[in-house]
């Protein structure tokens, strides 16, 4: 078994939001646990009204919950919060649908430590992308291609869950106008000086619980992001780290 | 205006006084939006007593037929009091996200501390008091 490997030797913390995630909870846990210290990791429950609370309980390991359903926004935000708290280096948010994989988890840690990084996000289709379409991957082409031209460094994939901010980064993240920590937060914080990339991953099919991004929030992401981009462009120039 | 027309506005501003009032004794209603709509209601009354203000006011505008006045100057009130609720929305809910927080971290600490508590001395008995 690889056991506790990823962050051993650093102060990383891996965040995992949960909202109402008991289907695919089980197994993240038990990647996680075989994977990285307990020490490292920390859930983030947003208010979840099915089993993943008792799921977290059980499993033994580092958790929260928010008392009432904050948002995906400021379940990162805590995140933050505690990676600032316990004096992380840095923070890597990795998602509980179980669609993110250990390998990646590991591949953005390493990069990280190897050259420095200060945000890192993982990207689906820095290799290509797979034919279909859908409204969401529609939104994720054109807020890709608008922070590639905002920010000079190639992304094909903001919308990504698996991402990493380094330490002096983290109040600016706080602090910067933000829906879903996507796009408006990698433009702002390369704008306050973050050195960013992206790095390919693999994801894995969803095999339970729902995507948040229902068919209204399809709808109204792109009129959200839109706007806070832009605020997030005019508020960065304030900000540093 | 003639003098029913008087008293139906100053009726209905009575009532509307009243039931401010009423709300603010049950502490309802705060002392600053209970003088703002004081204000407002006062400036109602008053320009139902003295409809020559409205008129001088109209022309002072720019000859604007008072009706239209009226309409105007109600909708800027109401675009600003709808503002001064954003505000006072955004603030709430910004102190709601921030307490959340606050007691999800202090929920975590709790947790800990039993934990610890429970590791040292093993589970309270019922009926036992509880550790000092």
């Amino acid at each position: 078994m690889e056991s506790a490997q990823i962050l051993e030797g650093t102060r990383g913390l891996v965040a995992i939001p949960v909202h109402n995630e008991q289907e695919t909870l089980g197994d993240v846990i038990r990647e996680l646990r075989s994977n990285v210290p307990s020490r490292s990791i920390l859930f983030v429950n947003d208010g979840s009204t099915d089993d993943s609370e008792r799921i977290l309980r059980e499993s033994g390991l580092p958790y929260v919950t928010h008392p009432v359903n904050l948002g995906y926004q400021e379940t990162l935000k805590t995140g933050i919060h505690a990676a600032l708290a316990g004096g992380s280096s840095y923070v890597v948010f990795f998602d509980a649908d179980g669609q993110h994989r250990i390998e990646d988890l590991r591949g953005i840690i390493e990069l990280h430590e190897a050259e420095g990084y200060d945000l890192i996000v993982g990207s689906r289709y820095a290799t290509g992308r797979e034919s279909g379409f859908s409204t969401r991957s529609v939104g994720t082409w054109i807020f890709s291609r608008i922070t590639t031209l905002l920010t000079g460094v190639r992304f094909t994939d903001v919308t990504c869950g698996l991402k990493l901010i380094s330490r002096p980064f983290l109040d600016v993240a706080l602090q910067l106008p933000a829906e879903d920590m996507h796009a408006e937060l990698i433009v702002g914080l390369a704008r306050c000086g973050a050195v960013a990339r992206e790095q390919p991953i693999e994801v894995r099919t969803r095999s339970g619980g729902h995507s948040m991004y229902g068919f209204t929030r399809a709808i109204l992401y792109p009129l959200k992001t839109a706007f806070v981009l832009l605020a997030s462009i005019a508020f960065s120039r304030r900000l540093s780290p | 205006m003639n003098l029913q027309a008087k008293l139906i506005v100053s009726a209905i501003i009575a009532v509307l006084m009243v039931v401010l009032i009423r709300n603010f004794r049950r502490r309802r209603i705060s002392t600053g939006q209970i003088l703002l709509w004081t204000v407002l209601l006062g400036g109602g009354e008053f320009l139902a007593l003295f409809p020559g203000v409205v008129d001088s006011l109209s022309v002072l505008w720019g000859n604007l037929i008072p009706v239209s006045w009226i309409t105007f100057s109600g909708l800027a009130i109401l675009i600003l009091y709808l503002l001064h609720h954003t505000f006072i929305i955004n603030d709430l809910r910004a102190q709601a996200v921030d307490l959340a927080r606050e007691v999800t971290f202090l929920e975590e600490r709790l947790r800990e501390v039993e934990g610890s508590r429970e590791r040292t001395s093993g589970p309270d008995q019922p009926g036992e008091p509880p550790d000092a």
